[in-house]
């Protein structure tokens, strides 16, 4: 486990340096040069250095805010151990827990937002709501699917599926940002925080996007059969380049009303769903 | 009393600037200029400036138009609402001194005035950097902030020469 925390710790120090790479990458797509690769790391020096502002709602509100971060890091953590043992080793009451975790954190990213006496910040969090209704279920269902074991190939394809795209939602990427999404919408679950507390909310959608990467790839590193240090390795080189991955779809994807995204993942998750329900009752 | 290290910040800012667009009554044409100076065109991301859509996330406020009556208590709130340090760019003629309307009834004359109601609210603002033109150009907008963050030299200066009696 200790070998665990501590890759997990190297990986969370490199994250913002991955979503520096990120910035970098879009730019390139947009030919522009871009912001450094350090870039992320540098905003949130800045951040932290800012004056602190503690939002209407007191105290209550900062600790909030840190649980958020505290449960990602441990999501993230468990994700990194399960890649040293491999997805295929992992027990179902590490999917419970993961799953567990990543509620907790939405929630409280929701109770944040909503109990703020900012109309913007509650309609943030009324997106965000609804997007982790129509995403996070089926996220759980597939991931517990695919840790159970199930042999049937076309099962494990589309609960392997679902998995993918959930994990994109996620990472709160185009057009799955609508909780935040600024500056388009100018309001968002963020919008009262400043300072050394926004600084802590980065650092948690940084945490996101590193979850949702690792996640991606401990699917593919479960349908290739791979354990042990060879998974761990594995996890550890793909991660940047799922960013990557994810990075170029969200610079080709357009911002999509934010009603016709929920409805949109709702839709196909949903349909994927029944597939999987009756391949799963087929046995296939 | 702020619980802010205002140099080791401004310091921190220098790689990382956020800024808000905050218009007080211009007529649109600065405001067209601050959108084209954010376009990939002129890529200030480089520099690690972004637009943020609330004055809470702000390092910077891009204040254009001579500040109308109706707009001072909003131009007011939103200055107050940012973080300390605060720095604030006054674009175009209007934003400087007012411009056109430096002297009408429903203006107060730009940031020269503005400076001193937020002092007498109490509101300290850190650094400011007057940008002229109408309207500001883009690459004028961009050296400015430049200019803010002690990137740049200034060119200009303001030099005082004493007549001698002979
Ligand atoms: S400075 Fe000129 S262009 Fe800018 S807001 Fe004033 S009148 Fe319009």
């Amino acid at each position: 486990m200790l070998h665990s925390i501590a890759i997990a710790i190297l990986q969370l120090a490199l994250a913002p340096v991955y979503d520096g790479v990120e910035r970098k990458v879009r730019a390139a797509i947009h030919t522009r040069i871009g912001p450094p690769v350090l870039q992320t790391w540098y905003d949130l020096i800045k951040l932290f250095s800012k004056e602190v502002v503690i939002p209407v709602g007191g105290g209550w509100y900062t600790l909030v805010t840190v649980l958020e971060m505290l449960t990602l890091v441990t999501a993230s953590i468990l994700l990194v151990h399960v890649s040293t043992v491999g997805l295929a080793q992992a027990t179902i009451f590490e999917a419970v827990i993961f799953i567990v975790l990543t509620g907790i954190a939405t929630t409280l990213a929701i109770m944040r937002a909503v109990s703020q006496n900012n109309v913007f910040s509650v309609l943030g969090g009324f997106r965000e709501f609804s997007l982790v209704l129509s995403a996070e279920p089926f996220l759980a269902v597939s991931l517990l699917l695919l840790v159970s074991g199930v042999e049937a190939a076309a099962s494990r394809a589309i609960a392997a599926l679902i998995l993918l795209i959930a994990a994109y939602v996620v990472s709160g990427r185009v057009p799955y940002d609508i909780a935040e999404a600024e500056p388009e919408l100018a309001s968002g679950v963020n919008i009262e925080l400043a300072g050394p507390l926004l600084g802590v909310a980065t650092v948690s959608a940084v945490l996101k996007k590193f979850i949702s990467a690792t996640l991606t790839v401990l699917v593919f590193v479960l349908l290739g059969g791979l354990s042990g240090l060879t998974s761990l390795t594995a996890v550890a080189l793909l991660t940047p380049l799922t960013w990557i991955t994810h990075t170029v779809v969200s610079t080709l994807l357009g911002r999509s009303r934010v009603d016709l995204a929920v409805r949109f993942l709702y839709t196909t998750l949903f349909i994927l769903s029944s597939m999987l329900l009756v391949s799963y009752g087929l046995g296939v | 009393m702020s619980s802010v290290n205002i140099a080791r910040a401004l310091k921190a800012i220098k790689r990382s600037i956020w800024v808000y667009h905050l218009n007080s009554g211009s007529c649109n044409a600065c405001d067209i200029e601050i959108l084209d100076a954010l376009t990939p065109y002129f890529d200030v991301e480089r520099f690690g400036i972004k637009l943020v859509g609330s004055p809470r996330h702000a390092d910077l406020i891009l204040l254009t138009g001579p500040v109308t009556r109706e707009s001072l208590p909003k131009v007011v709130r939103a200055i107050k609402a940012m973080p300390r340090p605060r720095l604030i760019l006054a674009l175009g003629s209007c934003g400087v001194g007012g411009g056109i309307w430096w002297d009408t009834y429903s203006t107060i004359g730009g940031f020269k005035k503005l400076e001193d109601i937020l002092r007498e609210n109490g509101v300290e603002v850190d650094r400011v950097v007057y940008v002229p033109g109408c309207p500001v150009r883009p690459e004028a907008i961009i050296y400015g902030i430049l200019l803010l963050l002690g990137v740049v030299e200034q060119k200009v200066k303001k030099v005082e020469v004493v007549a001698s009696e002979s």
